[in-house]
């Protein structure tokens, strides 16, 4: 029996290694994240659910506040871990459609193939591969770099996302300094064709400066490329500045705040992107946050005001205010209620517009953090406002208020 | 009297027993309903003498339920710590049987486990602490917990080096430690490819008591690997090790097949410092010794030093 037993031994210890080898590839497997909204709504009236927003705002309020399905798959994978290198590559598909139909295809004729997908992200990022630079990020390839948001208007302030490349996260002894060069690319006003803008964007980050505190100070300098062509044509090529200072307070009422205060010009007024045609000057201040207001309640709340004065006189203020509330039965079940107001008053003396929007939603998610996700919940929105207002779905515009109700689901992970 | 407290203590580790029974469920409905135990209280005796006497309950080969750890569980002094313990006689389902625990984070607390496999004469052949099972954030339905898998070894059927018991419990250090979470809004931003907000993340204290996830996926049964290796062992050992193993001592291999995990060796050490303390010398070379048999190779040595600095 002996005899047998040292006869196999080679062959289990191959088997082995091969079942070993197998066995570890889960370990390494594909990260899978990801984004959804859908559902169906519709208005008290009859008709298709209608989404409220104030003409010219920077944003919407979202809950109950959603006419579309909108997705994103990404897959991501680490390729390379050895002696603390690493390499990662990321990708990101993003689809969005009417939500109207059951079939509705990117491409085609025909009522209902309303359906986009875009290609928003496919990267590579190197970690430790510059030994000058221990800690630090080599990327390139289209990215989501380092967009803040808010999440209850889903509004992006500061987004230069785009094809780029940079080097993340260098470590400086202050905080962490990043340097990326992004593109966008917008259409030359003369000529109508395409103007590539780029973006130097630096931002040095997590600077401690309080308990629980830290900074993040950015500057990014936008300007337009012009071919001869355009040049000759005489389309506009305005550069432009952006910076933001932006402060994070931690174990802040149980949460967290955040302070942003932005001042841009001419081709950089707006969020991030060049646009190589604006001339003037934006001021802009984002607060927002999230509080524990007692062992059953968090609420999130925001406030913007933005000023953009451009010497066209298209510009406008932006006043903007929000919270949402969410109280909480049980680990699955939560009322939330938002309520939303924007103001815009434009630069040219035209009519001002004010909605106000009121969401009640019932929600059912697996956890009880404000963030928890995924998400099913039935809401009855309420907007009203004066003035002109940007509508979907079928609510007449010439009507000053709207009625809607829906069961929307939204999952990230 | 020796025999009067035995008896005490024999009878105190019946109702433990039957308490740990109690504290296992397969259902779920009762989350969150039990406070969990920060810390072994002091009064509670060590439930048995030694890790053959534990209380093992059979798991059977399809196992997916709930066990939690609270007061009613029974203690034992382990060597690295007095702690609440399940115990579970393993199913002997052949090759490829992979155990899933999951510890789950309950009102910012957490039970952090160590794993103890014990062959079957309860010699603990392998060991796994706080490394095999990482920490894993919340996602989707599941809540922020630690997650780690165990393949056993178990080479076929009937064979007494098979992996037999499994021990959940939490050492003194672990018990006394912490896990950083990851904060949600931090998870949010991730999913969204967003930059996180800079914001500390939330910490989950460690308790002696929790609430895990317990699921045995039964590989396909040995006869795959039977198929595979008949050709090369033919029919023979099957029924020589199929008898009562405390009458085949001589069934066991005695040589260790590969070495054990740093864990292992760890626990073993840590009996013999103990041993070594309590002065008992026999007990400290008898570990060594076996510690040598389930492929702890460095345990004799150690032993050898601790004596030479005394």
């Amino acid at each position: 029996m002996s005899q047998n037993k040292n006869k196999i031994s080679a062959a289990p210890k191959v088997l082995a290694a091969m079942v070993a080898a197998m066995i570890s590839m889960p370990a390494a497997a594909v990260d899978f994240h990801g984004y959804l909204r859908s559902g169906i709504g519709a208005t008290s009236d009859g008709g298709d659910q209608s989404c409220f927003q104030a003409a010219g705002a920077g944003a919407k309020y979202r809950l109950g506040n959603e006419c579309e399905t909108y997705a994103e798959i990404a897959l991501g994978k680490e390729l390379y871990n050895e002696n603390g290198r690493t390499f990662y590559v990321d990708s990101m598909i993003a689809y969005v459609s009417d939500q109207a139909n059951d079939w509705e295809a990117t491409r085609g004729e025909g009522p209902f193939n309303n359906g986009t997908s875009s290609i928003r992200q496919f990267n590579v990022q190197a970690k430790n591969v510059i030994d000058g630079l221990p800690g630090a990020t080599l990327w390139a390839g289209k990215r989501y770099y380092k967009r803040h948001d808010v999440h209850i208007n889903d509004f992006y302030y500061w987004d230069v996302s785009g094809p780029g490349a940079g080097i993340e996260d260098i470590e400086t002894g202050v905080g962490k300094l990043s340097l990326a060069w992004t593109r966008n690319t917008s259409t030359g006003d003369l000529t109508e064709t395409d103007v590539a803008s780029d973006v130097l964007d630096i931002r040095l980050g997590d600077i401690k400066v309080n308990q629980d505190g830290a900074l993040e100070l950015g500057f990014d300098y936008g300007s337009a490329g012009l071919t001869e062509a355009q040049e000759l044509a005489g389309d506009s090529d305005e550069d432009g500045y952006l910076f933001t200072v932006e402060h994070t307070q931690g174990n802040w009422f149980g949460g967290f705040n955040k302070l942003a205060l932005q001042y841009a010009t001419d081709g950089m007024i707006g969020g991030g992107h060049n646009n190589a045609t604006g001339s003037g000057d934006m001021f802009r201040l984002v607060d927002q946050g999230v509080v524990q207001l007692s062992d059953s309640i968090e609420m999130m709340y925001v406030g913007i005001y933005e000023d953009q004065d451009m010497d066209n006189n298209s510009g406008r203020k932006w006043t903007s205010f929000g919270v949402r509330p969410v109280f909480k039965w049980n680990d699955v079940m939560s009322t939330a209620v938002e309520l939303g107001y924007d103001d815009v008053d434009p630069q040219n003396g035209g009519e001002d517009s004010q909605l106000t929007k009121l969401t009640l939603a019932q929600q059912w998610s697996a956890g009880t953090s404000f963030w928890a996700r995924p998400q099913i919940r039935a809401f009855v929105t309420y907007a009203i406002w004066d003035g002109p207002v940007w509508l979907t779905g079928d609510v007449d515009a010439g009507e000053d208020d709207g009625l809607t109700f829906g069961i929307q689901a939204e999952a990230w992970w | 009297m020796n025999k009067l407290i035995n008896i005490a203590t024999l009878s105190l580790a019946a109702a433990l027993t039957t308490g740990c029974i109690g504290g296992m469920s397969t259902t779920t409905g009762a989350a969150g309903k039990a406070p969990l135990a920060a810390t072994v209280p002091a009064d509670r005796a060590s439930c048995c003498d030694s890790l053959a006497a534990l209380p093992y309950q059979p798991l059977s080969a399809d196992f997916n339920g709930e066990i939690l750890l609270d007061e009613h569980s029974p203690v034992y002094a382990f060597e690295d710590g007095r702690s609440f313990f399940a115990a579970f006689q393993l199913p002997d389902a052949g090759s490829n049987t992979r155990i899933e625990l999951r510890s789950l984070v309950e009102k910012g607390a957490l039970f952090q486990p160590s794993v103890l496999l014990l062959d079957s004469r309860f010699r603990p052949v392998r060991a796994f602490d706080s490394a095999a099972f990482p920490y894993q954030p919340a996602q989707m339905l599941t809540p922020d917990s630690l997650y780690g898998e165990i393949s056993l070894r178990q080479s076929y059927a009937g064979h007494p080096d098979n992996e037999r018991y499994l021990i959940i419990y939490s050492s003194r250090e672990q018990q006394q430690g912490e896990t950083q979470l990851l904060h949600p809004a931090k998870a949010y931003a991730k999913a969204k490819g967003n930059e996180p907000p800079n914001v500390p993340d939330p910490i989950a204290r460690h308790s002696a008591g929790g609430r895990l996830q317990l699921k045995v996926v039964a590989g396909r049964t040995q006869s795959l690997g039977e198929t595979l290796l008949k050709p090369l062992i033919g029919d023979a050992p099957a029924p020589a090790v199929a008898a009562p193993v405390a009458n085949t001592p001589a069934a066991l291999s005695e040589e260790p097949t590969e070495p054990a995990l740093p864990e292992t060796e760890a626990y073993y050490r840590a009996a013999i410092d103990r041993a070594l303390q309590a002065n008992d010398l026999d007990r400290a070379l008898r570990l060594a010794e076996e510690a040598r048999r389930v492929g702890a190779t460095q345990v004799r040595d150690y032993l050898l030093q601790k004596l030479q600095v005394k």
